[in-house]
């Protein structure tokens, strides 16, 4: 018996799954990517970068209602 | 990371000392080797890695069955600052460099020992340093603060992966034998080459951020007087219990797991005192034989006392008879003729044969009377010697046997001693009360049992707490519909349940796809280095069922069989301890099987098996992942072996030995002079710098130099 080899990006597969929109997914990376990279970063800076990402991103949306 | 260098001053067995290593990304010449004989500091040296790297978890009194002091410094230097003046101290340090992400770092561990007026053993003072190097090959100015450096650490080469990367002969059987250390360097690499710790850090993150828009939401609901602000204050609440429950629940997992790891420590450590009692009842036995051999012994004594009373002088005159019997055998007077027998012939006047005797023979006769002794003693000593003969030969035939059986019986209680004194050795060695172990793991038993119940009981409370939450979620944003403000908020928050809920499977996945890879990866290992796999075994690390990580080996024809045969599924996988939730798939049977005809392994075999393991780990953080993956990155791990071809033949031994530079950029290779001999041929083109460590006769230390591949290794 051969176990099957899973050749697709797993992040990428379970974004889809959970119905992530274009711009959800390039919030989401960009959010961990900010978090792989706060290693001197106090956790509160950190937090309020995170808010500042999602308020920016969220911003146009807002917008429509 | 690649090690650069090691370097000691006063630590263990080395007073001084440097080794720079070897690595090459095309993997030729990648072999640092070193060459000590045993008992001159191998694992000394293996064990400096971990020291440096983590010292606070390493416990050198750990080292069962090698030469230990339970301290870094080297003895010597220890017992003189013992026996000095009081405030004499000094110290030990090892300092490794190493490079990382193209950086380079030198991290200096020292540990100061003083002697103070009140206590007698030594007074320690650690002391870390990581620095960096910059790219002008200044040392920058260096960390010291321990926590820190343990953090960076950790995120470089973490503390669980150096279970499957450093390791001597002795772990290598350990690793493929209890399990745990292999467990843990799964486990480890697994989590540093998915990024565990970085999904972690998310999801913690992104539900801080998400209470704060919670505070956001519940506070505009009050301002605007709506019936969601209760609802969300609520939401809130609950979501703190869910958190509170959730924290409780991983405590309870890890203590589960702890709970368990120490049941199996406990059931091997009861293996050893079940063997430990065979070696009493073996040793009660002996005992008993000894003091039977000691009483026939004595009694044996005794005999031989009493025919050496009775017969000692009998043996004493031997010589004497033997003269006797000599002079006695020299006068030839024939049986029967004595003074009677003459007197009767001349008083008969006539011979025996009839004849009248004249004068002259009655003249010889009445001659030949006065010349024989009175009576013919002759023959009666010669009858006397020749009993006496007898019953020395008797006596001396007793003696001999007696002796004989004396000597039989002091050699076996000699023999007897000897295994006695092993047997007593290994007692002694042995310091552990099994009854309190069995009581110990009862006790666990119950508490695991216990813990279980509330882990399972958690896990529903939380799962209901959540589809509460979903609930409440869904309510209040029915109620701040069309509300603009709100709804901002309300997406902003979907967003971030979405973003846990993915990081949660994120992780999820990755752990199932990780050793889904690693399994096929292992497979490839074995085909490459062990012998069996021609002999139809095959290798399995476990995925689905309770002993998760767990290495087995089978024979593939027997697993094929096994499932090609009705089974009864349910109570096979009610044994493993399938999760019920879980779809009983062809993998879990297939994984199921594979354990119900899991095959012990030799020790040549385990070896096999732990290089097998140790390739696979390596070559699965070595493993190209997928473009633009956020968590599953790339690692390189350097190997550090002490001994590991001991014993190995045949082709388990040229396989492993051919493909050892194959491992990893940096292999550190550590070897006795005898088994170098044995793996010469295969690697010595690999070989890119080699060091022999020597130790200095009635020293307590060794010394390190550059060596060749030539004949003074």
């Amino acid at each position: 018996m051969t176990i099957q080899k899973s050749n697709r990006n797993i992040t990428e597969t379970v974004l889809d799954d959970l119905k992530f929109s274009h711009s959800e997914k390039k919030l989401f990376k960009s959010i961990i990517r900010t978090i792989r990279s706060s290693k001197s970063t106090s956790q509160s800076d950190l937090q309020n970068e995170l808010i500042i990402m999602i308020e920016e991103e969220f911003k146009d949306d807002i917008q429509k209602y | 990371m690649i090690f650069k260098s090691i370097k000691f001053h006063n630590y263990r067995c080395f007073l001084d000392g440097e080794i720079s290593f070897t690595n090459s990304s095309s993997y030729n010449k990648n072999i640092t080797l070193i060459i000590a004989p045993n008992g001159s500091g191998k694992t000394e040296l293996l064990f400096s890695f971990w020291w440096v790297l983590y010292a606070n978890d390493f416990d050198f009194a750990s080292l069962s069955n090698k030469e230990v002091t339970p301290y870094a410094l080297n003895t010597d230097v220890y017992r003189k600052i013992q026996e000095g003046e009081v405030n004499n101290q000094d110290y030990c340090e090892v300092t490794l460099k190493f490079e990382y992400e193209n950086r380079t770092f030198i991290l200096s561990r020292k540990e100061t020992y003083k002697k103070t007026a009140k206590r007698e053993s030594l007074k320690q003072i650690m002391e870390v340093e990581l620095s960096e190097i910059n790219d002008k090959g200044t040392r920058q100015l260096p960390n010291s603060n321990p926590e820190q450096i343990n953090t960076r650490l950790e995120k470089m080469l973490p503390k669980k992966v150096l279970h499957g990367i450093i390791f001597d002969g002795e772990r290598m059987q350990r690793i493929s034998s209890s399990n745990e250390k292999a467990i843990e360097g799964i486990r480890g690499v697994v989590s540093d080459v998915t990024s565990n710790d970085l999904i972690e850090l998310s999801i913690m993150e992104l539900s801080s951020v998400k209470r704060k828009y919670n505070s956001t939401r519940r506070d505009l609901l009050k301002s605007k007087d709506s019936d969601a602000s209760t609802l969300q204050q609520e939401s809130i609440e609950l979501e703190e219990s869910i958190e509170n429950q959730t924290k409780t629940y991983n405590n309870f997992v890890e203590e589960e797991e702890n709970v368990s790891k120490r049941i199996l420590e406990i059931s091997n450590e009861l293996l050893t005192y079940e063997k430990t009692r065979e070696i009493q009842l073996e040793f009660n036995a002996k005992e008993k034989e000894k003091e039977s051999a000691e009483k026939s012994y004595d009694k044996k004594i005794d005999e031989l006392t009493a025919e050496l009373n009775t017969n000692g002088p009998l043996l004493l005159t031997k010589n004497l008879f033997n003269q006797v019997e000599e002079i006695t055998s020299s006068i030839d007077i024939p049986q029967g003729l004595n003074v009677e027998a003459i007197e009767s012939i001349i008083k008969r006047q006539t011979c025996v044969c009839g004849e009248k005797l004249d004068h002259i023979k009655l003249e010889l006769l009445n001659e030949l009377k006065s010349k024989l002794p009175p009576d013919n003693v002759n023959s009666l000593i010669l009858e006397i010697i020749r009993q006496k003969n007898n019953n020395i030969n008797q006596a001396t035939g007793r003696l001999s046997n007696n002796w004989e059986e004396i000597d039989t019986i002091d050699k076996e209680i000699h023999t007897l001693k000897e295994r006695i004194s092993v047997l007593k050795k290994e007692l002694t060695s042995v310091d552990f009360n099994g009854e309190k172990l069995i009581k110990e793991r009862d006790t666990l038993s119950e508490k695991r049992t216990n813990l279980l119940t509330r882990i399972n009981s958690l896990r529903d409370s939380i799962e209901s707490d959540k589809n509460l939450l979903i609930e409440y979620e869904r309510k209040i944003i029915n109620m701040s519909e069309k509300d603009k403000e709100l709804e901002g908020v309300n997406l902003k928050i979907d967003f971030l349940n979405k973003s846990i809920q993915a990081l949660e499977r994120i992780k999820e996945v990755h752990n199932e796809s990780a050793l889904k890879k690693l399994n096929t990866i292992i497979k490839d290992s074995y085909r490459l280095l062990a012998e069996d796999f021609n002999y139809g075994r095959d290798i399995y690390i476990v995925q689905f069922t309770k002993e998760k990580y767990k290495i087995v080996t089978y024979l593939s024809k027997d697993v094929e069989e096994y499932m090609s045969s009705q089974r009864d599924w349910e109570f096979l996988s009610e044994k493993y301890g399938i999760d019920n939730n879980l779809t009983l798939t062809d993998e879990i049977k297939y994984e199921i099987s594979i354990l119900e005809n899991a095959t012990p392994h030799s020790t040549g075999q385990s070896k096999a098996v732990t290089i097998s393991f140790v390739k696979a780990i390596l070559d699965y953080s070595m493993m190209e992942k997928e473009q633009q993956e956020e968590f599953e990155v790339q690692k390189k791990y350097p190997v550090v072996i002490d001994a590991p071809f001991g014993d190995l033949s045949g082709k388990n031994l040229t396989l492993p030995a051919s493909n050892l530079n194959s491992f990893s950029e940096q292999v550190i290779l550590m070897l006795s002079p005898d088994s170098f001999k044995n793996v010469r041929e295969f690697l010595k083109d690999d070989v890119g710098i080699s060091y022999k460590i020597e130790k200095l006769v009635d020293k307590n230390y060794s010394t390190i130099s550059k060596a060749s591949l030539g004949v003074s290794i």
